[in-house]
Order: C-alpha cells, then sequence, then structure tokens
C-alpha cells in the first residue's frame, strides 16, 4: 500500500520507507515485574519496534502499560528482563543518553522556567552545550512555546507542560522517544501540532514509542501498535496486520425486487443455501468461495459487506455485480478502527 | 555544561527559589549588622551609642575577646546551632520527597546517571544551603572581629564546616525519612525528634556525669570529716573543739531518719542532714558512725552512678554529638582561660548550703573541662560515623526502590 492509497484513507499508514526492520530500537523479551511477591504486572513481556517508525501501546487501567515504559526507562526495576534497545542490554545507563523521554504528568521543579527545564534535562542527558541554548529556543519554537520559555513552570497550564515537557523529550537529540500519554490535557491544535511533530521525527529516522488512553490519536499516527492486557502482550503488528482481517468492503446497490436473486447468481459460492430466506432475517452470512481473500458475506436489504481488503479483490467483486446488472450506487472499503481493535483485544474481561 | 555542573547550578536555584533561604539571609545580615554595633567600653557596652553598664568581670581582657565570646555565644550559639538550623531543616526537609513526587523522580532516573550519584547530588545540594549561609556570617563576622576587635582569628571560619557537620548529622536522618516516607511533615517531624533525642542523650550523659563528680566531691567531704572525727576521738578533744568541728545545733529537727532512703534523692537528704550539726547527747563517735554510714552509701550511689553513666556514655557514643561538635568552635576561639570561672569558696557558710553550691559549680566545671578535652576526632568521627551509616541506607533505599 502505497502513501498517497493511505492518505486516501484518511490515514498515514506504515511507511516502510522509514523504518529499519534489521536492527530494533527496542527488543524486549520476556519482561517480567511482579510487585511485593504477589501482584504480577507484566507476564513474558516481549516486544519489538523498529528504527523510525511510531510505535503505539494500548491497553486498559492497570495492564501494566506504564510499568513497561519504566522499565524501559530503568524508573522500575524488571523482576525479569532480556532484550535491547538501541543495541543495548535493558538497563544499560548510557544507552539512555540517546532516549528521550516524557513521563505521565511529569513534574519539572516549579523554580524553572521553560527554556531552563529543557536545558537543565538535556544536560542531564549528556548533551553538548554547544549551540543548546540557541537549541532550546529552536525547541520551544516546534512545539508552539517560544514566547513562554522565559516563564516560571509553575504558571504553566497542563498543555503547556506538555509542549514542554515534548521539547526537553527531544533536548538531546535522542534516538529514541518515549512518550507517556502526549496529548494528555493539550487542546485540539495542540494535538494536531503534536501529532505533526511526531511524524516529522519519524520521518527525521527517530522512533517514536508512544503510550496512550487516546486510541484516535494512536490510530492517526502510529505504524504499529501492540495492546497489553494484564500484563501481557494481547495484539501486535502493524496497524495493515492488525486491521486486514477485518477490513470489507460496502457496496451499496440499488433496490429492486429481484435484488437477491440476482446477487445470488453474481456471486456464487457466497450464499449458500441460496439468498431468499435469509433476507428476512435481516444478514445472511457465509462463507465466500468465489473470490480469492474474501473470508465472509454479509446482505441486508441492498447493502453487501464483502471480506476483503485489497482494491483488487473488490474490483471482482465490482465486475460480477455488474455483469449480474445490478446497479451500484455506492462502494466504500472501511477498516476498523482502533478503538474496535482495541475492545476486541481486551475484551469485557480486560476492563480495570 | 556537564551533568555535575548542570546539578549545582539546579541545587543553587533550588535553593534560591525558596523564601526561607532569604529570611535566613536577611537575619543574618541584621544580626552581623548589630554585631558590628555593639562596643565595649570601660563601664560596659555600647550598642549604637546606647551605653549600658555591666561587669563582665576578668573574662573580656581585650575587645577582640568580647567580640569573639558575643560570636560564640550569640552568633554561633544562639542563631547558627538554634535558629538558622531549625531554619534550614525546615527549608530542606522537602527537598527528597519533592524530588521522589511522582512524575519528578523519572525525569531524573531516566537519564544517564547513576541512582547514587543523584541520590549524593541532592543530599549535598541541601548541605550547600547551609554552607552558604555560614560562610556568609562567618566571613562578616571574621571581618567584623578583624576591623573593630584588632584580632584576625582564622577560628572563627571554623564555624562554616562545624555548622554545616550539625546540619549533616540532622540532615542524613532527614533524607532518610524522605526516601522512606516521601512526605516532607514526615521528615520534618521525624528529624526534629531525632535532634531531641542527640541534644537529650548528650545532656543526659552530661547530667549524669555531673552527678557523679558532685558525688565524688561530696564523697571525699565526708571522708574529710570522718579524718577529723577520727583524729578527735583519737586525741579526746575538748566539748569546744569538738563543737568546733562538728557546730552545735538542735538535733531534734535535723537529725537524718531512722531508716536512711535510699538512691540519689535519699543521698542528698543525707547530705542535707549531715552537714547538720548531730551534737544532741555530744556522742562524736556516734557522729562519725553515721558520718560512716553515709560515706557507705555515697559509695554505693556512686556506683549505681557510673554504671548509669557507663551506659549512657555508650548509648550516647554512636549518636552524633551535636552540642559537642559546635563545642569545638568555642575551643579554638576562646582559651579555657576565657570559660566562665568557679565560685569563690565561701568562707562563712555554717549550715553547708554554699558549700554545696559551689561543689555543684566545682562539678560543673569539670565536666566541662572533660568534655573540652574529649578529642574532636572522637566527637566528630563518631558522628560522621553515624551519618555515614544513615546516609548508606537512605542511599540503599533510594537505589533499590522502583518509582
Amino acid at each position: 500500500m502505497n502513501i498517497a492509497t493511505v492518505a486516501a484513507e484518511g490515514r498515514l499508514d506504515y511507511n516502510e520507507k522509514f523504518v529499519n526492520t534489521d536492527s530494533p530500537a527496542i527488543d524486549l523479551r520476556n519482561v517480567s515485574k511482579i510487585y511485593r511477591k504477589r501482584i504480577h504486572a507484566l507476564r513474558d513481556v516481549s516486544l519489538r519496534v523498529n528504527r523510525g517508525e511510531i510505535f503505539g501501546l494500548l491497553g486498559p487501567n492497570g495492564a501494566g502499560k506504564s510499568t513497561l515504559v519504566k522499565i524501559m526507562m530503568t524508573v522500575v526495576k524488571p523482576t525479569a528482563a532480556a532484550g535491547m534497545i538501541l543495541g543495548k542490554p535493558v538497563g544499560h545507563k548510557p544507552t539512555l543518553a540517546k532516549v528521550g523521554y516524557l513521563p505521565e504528568n511529569h513534574r519539572f521543579p516549579r523554580y524553572l522556567t521553560g527554556k531552563q527545564a529543557i536545558e537543565f534535562f538535556a544536560s542531564l542527558s549528556g548533551a553538548a552545550s554547544l549551540g543548546r541554548r540557541g537549541k532550546a529556543d529552536e525547541l520551544l519554537e516546534t512545539v508552539g512555546m517560544s514566547q513562554w520559555g522565559d516563564t516560571k513552570v509553575s504558571q504553566y497550564s497542563k498543555g503547556m507542560l506538555q509542549r514542554v515537557g515534548i521539547a526537553a523529550a527531544m533536548a538531546a537529540d535522542p534516538d529514541l522517544i518515549v512518550l507517556d500519554e502526549p496529548t494528555d490535557g493539550v487542546d485540539p491544535f495542540g494535538r494536531r501540532d503534536i501529532r505533526d511533530l511526531l511524524l516529522r521525527m519519524r520521518t527525521e529516522g527517530k522512533t517514536v514509542f508512544i503510550n496512550s488512553h487516546l486510541l484516535s490519536e494512536l490510530e492517526m499516527v502510529c505504524d504499529r501498535i501492540a495492546v497489553l492486557v494484564k500484563g501481557q502482550v494481547a495484539v501486535q503488528g502493524t496497524m495493515h496486520e492488525l486491521t486486514s482481517r477485518r477490513r470489507f468492503y460496502l457496496f451499496e446497490l440499488l433496490e429492486s425486487p429481484d435484488l437477491p436473486a440476482k446477487l445470488v447468481s453474481a456471486l456464487p459460492g457466497a450464499f449458500p443455501g441460496g439468498v431468499n430466506g435469509s433476507i428476512n432475517g435481516g444478514i445472511c452470512r457465509g462463507e465466500w468461495k468465489s473470490v480469492r481473500g474474501a473470508t465472509w458475506c454479509e446482505f441486508d436489504g441492498s447493502t453487501l459487506r464483502v471480506g476483503v481488503s485489497e482494491p483488487t479483490e473488490a474490483q471482482e467483486i465490482l465486475d460480477s455485480i455488474r455483469r449480474a446488472g445490478l446497479i451500484l450506487k455506492r462502494m466504500t472499503p472501511v477498516r476498523p478502527t482502533l478503538e474496535e481493535l482495541f475492545i476486541e483485544a481486551v475484551g469485557e474481561g480486560g476492563k480495570p | 555544561m556537564t551533568a555535575t555542573a548542570a546539578l549545582l547550578l539546579d541545587a543553587y536555584r533550588e535553593m534560591n527559589a525558596k523564601r526561607l533561604f532569604t529570611v535566613v539571609l536577611v537575619v543574618s545580615v541584621v544580626i552581623v549588622v548589630v554585631f558590628a554595633g555593639v562596643s565595649i567600653t570601660p563601664d560596659g557596652v555600647s550598642i549604637f551609642g546606647f551605653k549600658s553598664v555591666m561587669d563582665f568581670g576578668n573574662n573580656l581582657s581585650t575587645p577582640a575577646n568580647f567580640y569573639k565570646l558575643l560570636y560564640v555565644n550569640f552568633g554561633v550559639r544562639l542563631w547558627l546551632e538554634w535558629a538558622a538550623m531549625i531554619l534550614a531543616v525546615i527549608s530542606t526537609a522537602g527537598i527528597f520527597p519533592d524530588f521522589l513526587a511522582s512524575g519528578s523522580v523519572d525525569l531524573y532516573l531516566c537519564r544517564p546517571i547513576s541512582r547514587l550519584r543523584l541520590f549524593f547530588f541532592k543530599y549535598f545540594s541541601a548541605l550547600f544551603f547551609v554552607i552558604l549561609q555560614v560562610s556568609l556570617f562567618s566571613v562578616a563576622c571574621f571581618l567584623v572581629i578583624g576591623f573593630r576587635g584588632g584580632d584576625w582569628e582564622p577560628g572563627l571560619l571554623l564555624a562554616v564546616p562545624l555548622v554545616t557537620l550539625l546540619f549533616s548529622y540532622l540532615y542524613c536522618v532527614c533524607a532518610l525519612a524522605g526516601v522512606l516516607t516521601r512526605s516532607t511533615m514526615a521528615a520534618l517531624l521525624i528529624t526534629m525528634t531525632a535532634w531531641f533525642i542527640m541534644g537529650g542523650a548528650q545532656s543526659a550523659e552530661e547530667m549524669i556525669r555531673g552527678a557523679q563528680v558532685f558525688n565524688q566531691i561530696q564523697a571525699e567531704r565526708l571522708d574529710s570529716q570522718i579524718a577529723v572525727m577520727q583524729q578527735q576521738l583519737a586525741t579526746a578533744p575538748s566539748t569546744q573543739a569538738a563543737a568546733a568541728a562538728v557546730p552545735a545545733e538542735p538535733a531534734e529537727s535535723n537529725a537524718p531518719p531512722a531508716k536512711a532512703p535510699t538512691g540519689i534523692v535519699g543521698g542528698l537528704m543525707r547530705d542535707f542532714f549531715a552537714v547538720m550539726p548531730n551534737t544532741t547527747h555530744g556522742d562524736r563517735a556516734s557522729i562519725q558512725r553515721q558520718l560512716q554510714t553515709l560515706r557507705t552509701q555515697r559509695a554505693a550511689i556512686n556506683v549505681d552512678i557510673e554504671q548509669a553513666h557507663r551506659i549512657v556514655y555508650w548509648l550516647d557514643a554512636p549518636l552524633p554529638k551535636t552540642s559537642d561538635t559546635i563545642s569545638l568552635i568555642e575551643r579554638e576561639v576562646l582559651p579555657a582561660a576565657h570559660m566562665p570561672q568557679t565560685l569563690e569558696l565561701p568562707t562563712a557558710d555554717p549550715r553547708g548550703f554554699l558549700q554545696r553550691r559551689y561543689d555543684r559549680n566545682i562539678a560543673e566545671t569539670t565536666v566541662n573541662l572533660e568534655i573540652r578535652k574529649r578529642s574532636a576526632s572522637w566527637i566528630v568521627g563518631t558522628s560522621l560515623g553515624f551519618e555515614a551509616v544513615v546516609v548508606c541506607l537512605a542511599a540503599w533505599v533510594f537505589c533499590r526502590r522502583d518509582y
């Protein structure tokens, strides 16, 4: 799928142009964390985040997302952990110089101004001092805070703090940026700015790891996601991989008395046993036999949903419909939202 | 800027942001100004031209000594050791709890800096608060004494390391409490309690030692009385001589109870009765027996006090010597000759009241001199030992904990 196609769908999809799968930025294996010898926060979590991609970590409250992020950032010590971050073992302190981190509900020292906070935490990350003052101004401008740089952070709103926090995470020019709820408390304009910023970071070859509850936000920027449920990875993959199974095409047909009969003749094998009896029931579901790639088919009134994900497959169905003399009013590719995926992955049992 | 320089700059900013830092600084300046406005005159002292007649005895032979005494007793003992110390503890109690608050500690721990290094930076940033304040105050006082007293005493600057040491004894407890509880109020209360215990243990040790010395002096007096009595019995003295040895006084109201009370209070009561004459029937042998009984009891009490002192001494040994540490400044600045003098031996004291006061004064002076003779390495060494243990424990908890 190329960029033009995904842009037409209203989002940017997995972009292999920026991704390097040979050397993953994060490659976690069997990460476990047990608190007080009885609370299993994480159970053998394995994750892989390629360099140059935006990765989203999802999960209900208490799933262990923050614990996993904190283990990566050495804030929490794992009970067991293997794997690498930027090619070094998890917990390797010097590697953190190349990692920018925005904690959830972060609290900058109240006596610092925004610019001082950026400079201070960049210094702690070992960033070279040369030109950093200029870089702080540049970062403040990037996050839309240039006029507030000399104001104490104690006077910032939540959204302003988030913006400066992201700037601070980027200050040391990291290869990997870990953001925990980056758009929390940010207004819609700010969210859009942050999304643009994330996409820009990706084009610069940086890897972005986002932990967020805002599924719609993640959906718009993430290349790959993982859903964590009760300390375990329930689902992991690219957005394309995860949604392809549930993608379908919607065909809206012009109503006519002989519509079901024509449909059966147009799509043989789609409706085992015919559709006459099932139409009254509202939905006819069957195994799709005639077109490769389709796994299911639903017919409701004048609406036909066919479980194919690729345009070429949909084209074959379209041809069959036309051959049967049916008139097509509209054809729409539909893919499940991240929220639907999330709910499916988490299930009722995943509720906190 | 390196991470170290950034942390130092941050420590300064953090300190500078605290209002109490400014308050302490302003009060220090006021004290120094008042200090500079005080001068010694032949009649007493003058403060900004207002004269007050005072007799300082012969302790203040020179203006420099007068200023040093003021510096030690008011500047160090009152201001630095107490008032400024309390303000410093209040100002810095929140450093660790604020640092460890959720959302704050993450910002530090995710850096390529070891936890141990972060801990000690935060720890020393609090000490930096005191170093800066005490340095400003001491240097200002050093200049005042130099210009006004004509004595450029470098020993005055000892206040900087010693007051910082005193603060560090307290702050190690504050850091441990802060790391464990992550609460400023809890850290503050625990630190104040620890300070009270440290000071209390030291005072208790000094008081018991004072009682021990006093008891020994009293025992020596009984020994000399017994010796006199024995001599009089041996030489069959006249009634007048016996009366001279033990002044006559009706015994009905002053005789010791038939069954002598025991313990320290009992001993003191016996002392009271002992200095009272007991010559109802003029039986010197009886007086001698009573004196010997008192002496025996005094010896038993002394054993008890000695044992109590030994226990308290060793309980106090591993604790920080807060007061003794500050006394090291006094030792350096004020020679023993300028220590408070003992009272004159009373010449007319038929009932022994003044003598007891004199003995207490002797005991107090003896204990003060004993404490003054304690080695600085013992005082500072044991205190630093305590601090090292507590700081290591706090660092261990800090490094092992999940945030």
